[in-house]
This record gives C-alpha cells, sequence and structure tokens, in this order.
C-alpha cells in the first residue's frame, strides 16, 4: 500500500507542490507564533521566580511612582526584600545601537535577584564605582568594551547640566544563570547615581520588585501592598511577576488569545484548503480507486490510500515548516531577546505541531474517505 | 425462462452457472428489469462472446458474474460458489481469487510501471516482493511486453495498454477472465493481437474466457456466442 500511497503523492508535482507550500507556511506560522506565545507567557525557572512579585503603576505601566513607596512595601509582612529601578534607553555611538539601561540599589538588586551573576571582584568594583556600569556580554562583543573603558552612552534624558549623554565606567559583565541571556542587551548602573544626576523625574522609579519570604504569601502579599496605596497617587497592581506581565499584555487586548485565534483561524484555512484538494484529486480518480476495488482491495486498503497521501501531505509540509520555523526563530531570538527572551521552539510546541499534522491529516482525508467507502465499482469503471 | 445452456460438458466441468436471476434497478421512480431471469452455464474452457445492443444486459450481467454487484434474485454460482450469498468483504476477497478483468479503457494505473500494474493484484497475495515481481515478468513475457516492463502507461501504445490490462488479469491464474469491450478502443490490427492472445490464453492455457463485444469480427473469434436483448439470452440475435 506504501508504493501506491507514494506513487500518488508523487503524481501532479505542480498541485502537490502548491499543497506543501500552503502546509508548510501554515506550520511556519504556527511554529513562531508559538515562539512568541511561549515568549509572552514564560515565568523564569529559578526557585526564586516563584517568590517574586512586581509592582507597576496601576494605570500606565511604565510611568513613574515614588522611589518612597519601596520603604512601606518592605514592612508588608511576607516581603523579605525589595528592590526597585529606574530605566532609560541608551545608546552607544549613534542611536540605532539602542539598548536597556536599568538603573537599581545594587545591594537590593542581587538580594532579589540572586540568579544575576557578576564576578566577585567585579562586583565589588562596581559597588565601590557610583558612574561604574555592568553590561551584559552581548554589548561587550557588540561595541568592543572592555572592563575598565569609559564610554560614553548617548541618552534623551537630560542631566542637571543640560548634557544627555551619560559617561559610565564597564566594571564587569552581568550574566542570568537562570535563563539564557546570551542575546541581552541591558546596562545596569546605580540608581542613585542615575537619580542625582538627571535633571527631572527625580525620586522616582518605574518597577518595584519584591522578594517574598513564601510563594504561597504572593495572593495576600499583592493584596496588602496595592492596598497600601489606594488613596494614594499613583495607585498600584501587583501581582507574580508572569501574572503582572499578561495583565499589562490583556490592555492591549490579550496578545495571546489572538495568537490563539490567529493560528486557529490559519489552520482551520489549511484543513480546508488540503480537503478540497483531497477531495478534487480523489474525485479526479475515482476510476482508479474503483479499479483497485474490482481488483480486490478492500474498502479499508482504498480509503487508506487517501489517508496515507493526507497524512504524508500534512507531514512533509508540517515538518519542513516547523524546520523553517526553527531556522526563522533562531535567527530572530538575538533581535527579539528583550522583549522576548524566552523566544523559542519549545518541545511542547513540537509535539503539538506533530499532533496538529496527524489530526489535520486525517480530517483533511474524512470527506474522500466518505465518498470512496460508497463508490459503487460498477458506475465509477463505466464512468471512466 | 429464458435458458440458455452453453455447456457442452458435465456439471463438474462447469465454471458458472447462473439460475433464475433477475436484475432490477431503479431509475428515479421507475423500476427496470435489465436481466429476466437468466439460465446459464458456462463449462470450463469455455470462450464465450456475449453480444447484443447497447442497454440490453450485458454489462450487468458481466458485473454479476464477476463479484461486482449482486442479482435481485436468483443465483451466481462460480466455480462452485454461490458469489451472491458472500459478504463485500468476502467478495472482495473472491475477486482477487477467481476473476481477472479485461475493460474497454485498459485502466491502468498511470503512476504505475507496467510491471507495476500487472503487479497490483499479487499484493493481495502473501507473496514476497520478488515472487510478484517474477510473476509480473512472465505474465509480461507472455503478452511478449518483457521490454515495456518499465514503462508507465501513457509510454504505451493503446495495444500495448491492453496488453498490459490482460497480464493484470491473468497474473493470479484466477477461475474465469471477464473482458468487456476488449478491443472496443482499439484499432483492427491492434484489436486483432489482442483477440489472437485471448485465443491463445483459452487453447493453450485452458482459460476460461467471457467477453462482451459489439463487434461481430471479434466474436467470431471466440468459439461461441451468445445475443442478448432486452435482458434475455438467446443463441440467435434478434432479428
Amino acid at each position: 500500500m506504501f508504493t501506491l500511497i507514494w506513487m500518488n503523492f508523487k503524481r501532479n508535482k505542480g498541485r502537490k507542490l502548491l499543497t506543501l507550500l500552503s502546509v508548510l507556511v501554515a506550520f511556519l506560522m504556527f511554529g513562531v507564533l508559538m515562539a512568541v506565545r511561549h515568549g509572552l507567557t514564560f515565568s523564569e525557572n529559578s526557585a526564586a521566580g516563584a517568590r517574586r512579585l512586581l509592582t507597576i503603576n496601576k494605570v500606565v505601566p511604565a510611568a513613574p511612582m515614588p522611589v518612597a513607596y519601596a520603604e512601606r512595601i518592605a514592612q508588608v509582612p511576607g516581603v523579605k526584600a525589595v528592590t526597585y529601578y529606574g530605566a532609560m534607553v541608551g545608546a552607544f555611538q549613534k542611536f540605532s545601537n539602542a539598548f536597556a539601561v536599568v538603573s537599581a540599589p545594587a545591594q537590593s538588586l542581587f538580594q532579589v535577584f540572586p540568579e544575576l551573576y557578576v564576578p566577585a571582584a567585579e562586583r565589588q568594583s562596581w559597588l565601590q564605582d557610583r558612574t561604574g556600569a555592568l553590561v551584559t556580554p552581548k554589548l561587550m562583543q557588540q561595541f568592543g568594551w572592555k572592563v575598565g573603558e569609559k564610554v560614553p552612552i548617548l541618552t534623551r534624558l537630560k542631566q542637571k547640566d543640560g548634557s544627555t549623554t551619560w559617561y559610565m565606567t564597564i566594571d564587569g559583565v552581568i550574566t542570568n544563570r537562570a535563563q539564557n541571556s546570551s542575546g541581552a542587551q541591558q546596562m545596569f548602573i546605580h540608581y542613585k547615581y542615575f537619580d542625582e544626576t538627571r535633571a527631572a523625574g527625580e525620586g522616582t522609579v518605574n518597577q518595584f520588585d519584591e522578594l517574598l519570604d513564601t510563594p504561597s504569601q504572593a495572593g495576600p502579599v499583592s493584596q496588602a501592598i496595592d492596598t497600601l496605596f489606594t488613596n494614594a497617587s499613583p495607585q498600584t497592581r501587583t501581582g507574580p511577576e508572569q501574572a503582572v506581565a499578561r495583565s499589562i499584555f490583556a490592555q492591549v487586548g490579550s496578545i495571546g488569545a489572538i495568537i490563539t485565534d490567529v493560528a486557529i483561524a490559519v489552520f482551520f484555512s489549511m484543513l480546508l484548503i488540503i480537503g478540497a484538494i483531497l477531495l478534487h484529486s480523489a474525485r479526479e480518480r475515482l476510476s482508479e480507486f474503483a479499479l483497485l476495488k474490482a481488483l480486490g482491495f478492500g474498502s479499508r486498503t482504498v480509503t487508506g490510500v487517501v489517508l496515507g497521501e493526507s497524512l504524508l501531505t500534512c507531514l512533509v509540509g508540517g515538518v519542513t515548516g516547523m524546520i523553517f520555523a526553527y531556522l526563522l526563530i533562531a535567527a530572530l531570538r538575538q533581535t527579539v531577546t528583550q522583549v522576548l527572551p524566552s523566544f523559542e521552539v519549545t518541545s511542547l510546541a513540537i509535539a503539538l505541531s506533530l499532533a496538529l499534522m496527524v489530526l489535520f491529516g486525517v480530517l483533511a482525508s474524512l470527506l474522500p474517505m466518505v465518498q470512496l467507502s460508497r463508490l459503487s465499482v460498477r458506475d465509477a469503471l463505466g464512468r471512466a | 425462462m429464458n435458458a440458455v445452456v452453453a455447456g457442452r460438458k458435465t456439471e463438474s466441468d462447469t465454471v458458472v452457472s447462473l439460475r433464475g436471476v433477475t436484475k432490477l434497478y431503479k431509475r428515479g421512480s421507475e423500476t427496470v428489469e435489465v436481466l429476466k431471469r437468466l439460465d446459464l452455464e458456462v463449462p470450463r474452457g469455455d470462450f464465450l462472446a456475449l453480444m447484443g445492443p447497447s442497454g440490453s444486459g450485458k454489462t450487468t450481467l458481466m458485473n454479476l458474474l464477476g463479484g461486482l454487484d449482486r442479482p435481485t434474485s436468483g443465483e451466481v454460482i462460480v466455480d462452485g460458489q454461490d458469489i451472491g450469498k458472500l459478504s463485500d468483504s468476502a467478495l472482495s476477497a473472491w475477486r482477487a481469487r477467481h476473476v481477472g478483468f479485461v475493460f474497454q479503457l485498459y485502466h491502468l494505473l498511470p503512476v504505475l510501471t507496467a510491471e507495476q500494474n500487472v503487479a497490483l493484484p499479487l499484493m493481495l497475495t502473501h507473496l514476497g516482493a520478488g515472487e510478484r515481481k517474477k510473476r509480473a515478468r512472465a505474465a509480461l513475457t507472455l503478452v511478449g511486453l518483457e521490454d515495456r516492463a518499465k514503462h508507465k502507461p501513457a509510454e504505451l501504445s493503446g495495444g500495448q495498454e491492453q496488453r498490459v490490462g490482460i497480464a493484470r488479469a491473468i497474473v493470479t491464474d484466477p477461475t474465469l477472465l471477464l473482458c468487456d469491450e476488449p478491443t472496443g478502443d482499439l484499432d483492427r490490427k491492434s484489436g486483432d493481437e489482442i483477440l489472437e492472445l485471448l485465443q491463445l490464453l483459452n487453447t493453450e492455457h485452458g482459460k476460461t474466457i467471457i467477453m462482451v463485444t459489439h463487434d461481430p469480427h471479434a466474436a467470431a473469434k471466440a468459439q461461441r456466442t451468445l445475443f442478448m436483448n432486452k435482458g434475455v439470452l438467446s443463441q440467435e440475435p434478434e432479428a
């Protein structure tokens, strides 16, 4: 039977190529969309990740909040440590070389994010250097910086002297041991220096991060923190990192749901296309299927040929599509790593795609199989 | 009852036996009696031509004999088996073992080579790939096409395609060869070659052949001819 399936698979090469391309494109989109979805919903695997909350401005997620909130948050029962950061966009030599500049208090930063690693000597050097900076390996490599080098950082944020160029000394390299941070483009500077130097926004931060005593306290602690600022301006929104991130995306229309809807629409279209092509192809070959029946092949064998052809089409096109998706994601990962740090093809996505290939192969062949099971050999041979 | 006993041999030598076979078809609200209580016996080794005008019931009779259709009433007994009583799956298996079909339009699978087409019925046997290939080659040699084994139908002439069709029909060594207008789509020269081949299979290899044809020239190659008109068999054409 496989000979028949394979020989039929190879016939009508133009139509087959177009069918395979439609399946390929559908699974390419699926692979990329799943990677985007994973990037949006992924939470860190570190143990501390499950024990962390973040607090943002309730109305506008990136808008500033008073740094003084930190002291009040630290007093909430269940909060072990609090850190915060103010952020700006920096660039080296030209604004197209942009990266994130994160200003945070050194001690609490490492306390709340223990997965951040800096060699001891470099860490000590940074702690003692007011204008010092820690940068990710990607930035070091990209700009050819060396430890100890003083570099001018272009920003849109004015300093008190009116300058928008910030001079920072590279004190060391910072990496995230909990996830692949090879593509991250970040510079960490001292919040104190950042806050004292900038011309506007003094005493404000963009986000607080809280380390909890135990994960089970996440709900009550979140509620307790937000209650602290119910009558303040601005109010806050606190929750586990993943949940808050999702709620932010929910504000712009639930990206995850949109992605799912798009994926469903793509696959539904694909299913209709393949089903129509298979139905048409089976109709063209009714006399051939009738001949097989006349020769003594059972209905199962005949419908099995159609099912096999459909499965082969979905698997060949789908696997190729997923391979292309993998290559595309690998090529784009460096570019999108800051927005989607976990932009990757997961084993779940691969397993799901294989299941979908089989499912669509079966579904697309249902109509032709029903048609063939009702085939009258007498009529089909007479019609040819 | 219209009875034609074509056999001239003993009961045990009878390959085909039709007893009171009637076939009705529904055409809209109308019921058409295509075959009318037919009786027929065909002895082993016979080469019988069936002639008659279009719509007389020839093809319907062939479909019944080949197990592609069932009678409305009566018995169709082939090689001692009442095939009308077999289930669909049993009938499929029976066709694979007992009947070789030769069609007017050849019905070769265009994606397969001549050899693969001939070997197709052998896929239903327990033979290994090597043995299937060997037997397909032998059948192609018998019809004079051993040098065309690797050619696809589109690369063959009509006569050659029909020879491949005949090789496919005989490759399982069936009890009965049913040929439906085997020369109907061929020129006279190719048609004659096919008829000579069928004669050879009948005389040299003892194949029992029933052939439907419109062509008196083709029918003359058979051992004898029966005529069908309006669902009734007779030994003489209707005037």
